[in-house]
């Protein structure tokens, strides 16, 4: 089967009149791992969350293989990572797990260290830490053709993220991926292609040296 | 479907604390005769599970990210878990009903 297409295409939106997003266009395909760069409030959360159907913009045009999508995450065509934690407080993790991941990944997340220890206990007996390494690992080994990741680097610690750079490189295999946060070394290292977000547009960075063309590294 | 079931009975556990206060408080009124047709019956119903779930919005919006990540429309989970909570409450009532022509 050919790897499928996220388009991500014009895609207009503005807060009390101040203009967050107004030129932008994306595409990733399965296999791919997209980095998203860009400044505090360049609205890089507010893109993930339009492509996955949670936020409106005043006008976008999503895309998988030319089909329009109008909400990403009905029938789990787009899983996202928010920045915040996402799991019921009350329900087991184990529970939790069977309702996201992917029947065909299961033995594969079954077989990680972290969820073995922590399977029979719920969200609130976990530290954050280890919360945000299984919520990005259900969302990594969900159903969805393509995963969001909203800063999943953050409340890790250095050794943990190197364990899940190459997890996010396994799962590209099968899955388009595209992933922002503020540690952009992370970035750099995990991704195909870097998009840069700098006054609402995007920006394809083919040489890192852009990124101090474009202010967002100091260069120092 | 059975995932289905499990999603929405996983979102109506979430609920369950404020339903109970909203249901009782149902309960005890049709009992006591003040809304004994059944559009009031369901109009009460409705509007204690709204509030409910507003409650639970309020205090658990972030939670809504699980549900949709798992493939469903928040208002497809509003409407299942209404039905459950309408099942519960017509089985509360006439539990009620009976124990009252008993005792």
């Amino acid at each position: 089967m050919p790897p499928l297409i996220l388009k991500v295409d014009s895609v207009q939106l503005a807060f009390n009149d101040r203009r967050i997003l107004q030129d932008v266009h994306l595409e990733c395909r399965q296999g791919q791992v997209i980095g998203l760069l860009g400044r505090n409030g360049s609205g890089k959360s507010s893109l993930l969350r339009i492509i996955f159907g949670t936020l409106q913009a005043s006008y976008k045009y999503v895309s998988i293989n030319g089909d329009f999508i109008h909400k990403g995450y009905q029938n789990n065509r787009i899983a996202y990572l928010p920045q915040h934690g996402y799991l019921p407080d009350n329900i087991k993790i184990s529970k939790l797990a069977k309702m996201l991941v992917d029947e065909y990944c299961w033995d594969e997340f079954n077989a990680l260290d972290i969820y073995r220890q922590h399977s029979h206990k719920k969200p609130g007996q976990l530290s954050g830490g280890e919360l945000r390494q299984l919520e990005m690992l259900m969302i990594i080994h969900s159903r969805a053709g393509f995963i969001l990741l909203d800063e999943p680097f953050t409340h890790i610690s250095p050794i943990q993220a190197d364990e899940f750079k190459p997890v996010i490189r396994a799962c590209a295999k099968r899955k388009g991926i595209i992933i922002t946060d503020h540690q952009y070394y992370n970035i750099l290292e995990v991704s195909d292609k870097v998009i840069l977000l700098n006054n609402g547009a995007t920006k394809h960075i083919t040489d890192n040296d852009e990124l101090i063309t474009y202010g967002y590294l100091s260069g120092k | 479907m059975r995932r289905l079931t499990t999603l929405t009975l996983q979102y109506y556990r979430s609920l369950l604390l404020y339903n109970i206060t909203f249901t009782i408080l149902c309960v005890f009124l049709i009992g006591l005769g003040v809304g004994t047709n059944p559009a009031g019956f369901f109009f009460s119903k409705l509007i204690g599970f709204a509030a409910a779930a507003g409650l639970h919005y309020f205090s658990s919006a972030k939670t809504y990210f699980y549900y949709r990540n798992a493939g469903l429309t928040i208002r497809r989970l509003y409407v299942y878990a209404y039905l459950i909570d309408v099942a519960v409450f017509i089985l509360s009532t006439i539990i009620f009903i009976i124990c009252r022509h008993l005792f």
